[in-house]
């Protein structure tokens, strides 16, 4: 997924004021695989790319693109606050409007406690479709 | 031209149903082996899906199993990880990214499970 696109969805997702008011500020960020995530926080990842090349591509560079997008949501409040929150962030993405990009739907949503950290955490995983030009 | 009886019509019917939904099952065991057998590479030391893959000993990778259901006229391919600590690796915490190995594995085996159901499904219209 294109910097571009990321930066589009957190933006969409930072312009959502009952997400943000939730969340006590607009604490969402992209996820760095070394870094230990800030609570409260909104993380996103993205997983697995398929693109194919649409016809003519060696001359438009036309591709579409296919991509799982994680978005993990942590606070060491309770379950029901991290829970109000993936909810926030379900609606936020599905009446967001990200243009050249589709939000297909959730693929999954999973609920954890860390019992170490005392963090609450829930994993919501998304499909999402889009356009590129190379 | 084959001529039937509107009974005939039905009971050929019937058996090609039961014969799709058999030849599903076999399509659907297989990709979903495929797919348990991706996700085991995936949990493999040196495989460039992840930066780091998900094992320490082993465990993760050899309790990794598939499991097919069917129920009428629904045909359910499972791939499971039954692992106790199998959900964080999968998810991810706040110390530590995801590495969703059977999402992954069951996402990139698209084109190929398609190509499985097809193939059985095809076979079993032939036959029926």
């Amino acid at each position: 997924m294109t910097v571009a696109i990321t930066g589009a969805i957190i933006t969409a997702l930072k312009a959502n004021t009952a997400l943000t008011t939730a969340l006590g500020g607009q604490y969402i960020y992209p996820r760095s695989r070394e870094a230990v995530a800030q609570i409260p926080g909104i993380y996103l990842t993205t997983n697995t790319e398929t693109s194919t090349c649409r016809p003519g591509y060696l001359s438009a560079r036309h591709r579409d693109s296919r991509q799982i997008l994680q978005v993990d949501v942590f606070d060491d409040g309770t379950a029901l606050q991290v829970d109000t929150l993936a909810d926030l962030v379900d609606r936020a993405l599905f009446v967001a409007t990200l243009a050249g990009v589709r939000v297909e739907g959730r693929v999954s949503r999973s609920e954890q406690f860390e019992a170490d950290t005392g963090r609450h955490h829930v994993a919501l995983r998304y499909a999402l479709a889009y356009s590129l030009q190379d | 031209m084959a001529r039937m009886t509107p009974a005939q019509l039905k009971a050929r019917l019937t058996k090609a149903a039961k014969r799709i939904i058999q030849d599903t099952g076999t399509g659907m065991e297989k990709a979903a082996l495929n797919c348990e057998a991706t996700a085991k590479e995936y949990c493999t030391p040196g495989n460039p899906k992840y930066p780091k893959a998900p094992f320490d000993k082993g465990l993760l990778r050899a309790e990794i199993y598939h499991q097919l259901e069917i129920h009428g006229n629904t045909v359910q391919g499972f791939l499971i990880s039954p692992t106790e600590y199998a959900e964080p690796v999968h998810e991810g915490r706040s110390g530590m990214i995801g590495r969703p190995f059977l999402l992954d594995s069951i996402i990139d085996n698209r084109e190929a499970t398609l190509k499985f159901l097809a193939q059985d499904i095809a076979a079993g219209l032939e036959a029926a």
